[in-house]
């Protein structure tokens, strides 16, 4: 290995990285070399003094400054930019999505000739939302196997690369119900995991409808439509903004 | 010559970046997705109790990205009024601090790309900060005060990583998804900030005598 190659390698040495052998001959290398030494222990230096360097503290009227900012903003002590206008019970406003996700699950379960209504959101207890939980992850279970079993049968339409980025993105998802289950089951009167979970399931819901509109438009052989249909499946699943 | 350290960031299951971002825990994730849940409601506790946990992290990020201790303050109130008006879009699917940092990266770059940034001495700013306490070492404490005026001159980019990496404590993974780059990105920037610190401290082959 030339010189240039094991000056490229030092990063990796630095950050502790390298494999043994890899290390190994990158040391002999440094035992001969009095430029390549210098420069490694140099970038040892720098890396070990930033991980020292002192932290500041931030003032302690920042906060106050952003409440202010906040209250300010929303016109109420603890009102929230985005909900006003909204239900004030926050649980009944995810039902309401909820909700609304069973009345879509319902018109695709016109399609499978399958039969769903939407619950009304009373106010309850702990079992109450637990129970009503399980009822929408049941309905959504429903119309994801009804959804799996079409696309389970018509993938070949579909091309291989398109079918095989779809798996993933199902996998991803399928991970994430599974966390959030896990944590619904063990926190069931926890708002966020409840929430967490539904979101996971309309989001496996959305793919596997997309799949089957994309099915679909590629038998009738509407590829432009497809391919918009592909790159909006595409975007949906990609990493958070900002 | 110092040993290199073993790395035990990469590819342990335990991250080794600061408790209040890299936690993969899920009893973590949970507690988070909690707060930022309670936050949606409104709840200004939750958002406090948010605030309190990553506050300093941000703070530490804001100065040495700007180099001034006035600026990073108001950076840390305008990214955490950020955070707020953007919890909506928030689904979870990075770890929360995760989305924060890189929030924050990307108004402190916003900053300095505007030209409003105003660098001074970055030692006149912890001198004259109330929370800067000097080391007992002097020789130390002068390798860690030209190394925080080296920072201020790297190239943005090169600075946002070395600081997420080298200073903050994360691994390349989690540096990688903060500023939106591929992993090798990540490391490629590392190195070469630590060649331009090296570079900028008066370490390079001319500068340097007789070792």
């Amino acid at each position: 290995m030339n010189e240039d190659r094991y000056r490229a390698k030092l990063g990796d040495y630095v950050d502790g990285s390298m494999s043994g052998s890899e290390q190994q001959s990158l040391e002999a290398h440094l035992e001969t070399c009095q430029s390549c030494r210098a420069m490694a222990a140099d970038l040892l230096e720098i890396k070990s003094t930033a991980g020292s360097l002192e932290r500041v503290t931030p003032p302690g009227d920042v906060w106050k400054r952003i409440a202010d900012s906040i209250r300010a903003e929303t016109g109420a002590p603890q009102a929230s930019p985005w909900q006003s206008g909204l239900a004030k019970n926050a649980w009944s406003h995810r039902w309401a999505l909820a909700a609304t996700a069973i009345i879509l699950i319902g018109t695709l379960a016109i399609m499978n000739q399958l039969d769903f209504f939407p619950s009304e959101p009373p106010e309850g207890s702990v079992e109450w939302v637990a129970a009503e939980l399980r009822a929408a992850d049941e309905h959504y279970q429903n119309a994801i196997q009804a959804l799996e079993k079409i696309v389970a049968k018509d993938q070949s339409t579909l091309d291989p690369e398109v079918m095989a980025v779809l798996r993933e993105n199902l996998m991803v998802i399928e991970d994430a119900i599974g966390e959030s289950r896990t944590a619904a089951r063990q926190q069931p009167e926890s708002m966020v995991a409840g929430d967490s979970l539904l979101t996971a399931l309309r989001r496996k819901l959305s793919l596997l409808q997309n799949t089957v509109l994309l099915i679909n438009e590629v038998r009738k052989g509407q590829g432009e439509n497809a391919l918009d249909l592909i790159d909006e499946m595409r975007d949906s699943e990609s990493p958070d903004p900002s | 010559m110092l040993a290199p350290m073993q790395d035990v960031r990469e590819g342990s299951g335990v991250p080794r970046g600061p408790s209040s971002v890299s936690s993969t825990t899920h009893q973590a994730r949970a507690e988070e997705a909690t707060l930022v849940a309670r936050c949606r409601s409104g709840d200004m506790e939750a958002f406090e109790a948010i605030y309190r946990r990553h506050s300093s992290a941000m703070y530490n990020l804001a100065f040495r990205m700007v180099g001034n201790l006035t600026e990073a303050e108001d950076l840390l109130q305008e990214i955490f009024l950020q955070a707020y008006n953007k919890l909506p879009s928030y689904e979870g699917r990075a770890a929360f601090g995760t989305w924060l940092y890189r929030l924050a990266v990307n108004r402190c770059l916003d900053h300095l790309r505007s030209g409003a940034a105003h660098r001074q001495s970055v030692t006149k700013s912890l001198d004259e900060s109330a929370g800067f306490s000097p080391s007992a070492a002097p020789e130390s404490t002068s390798a860690r005060l030209d190394l925080e005026n080296a920072i201020v001159q790297l190239p943005h980019s090169y600075r946002s990583a070395f600081l997420l990496y080298d200073v903050q404590g994360f691994g390349h993974r989690e540096v990688a998804d903060i500023l939106g780059v591929a992993e090798g990105t990540s490391k490629s920037l590392v190195h070469k900030a630590r060649l331009k610190l090296r570079e900028l401290l008066g370490k390079s082959p001319r500068e340097k005598s007789g070792e």
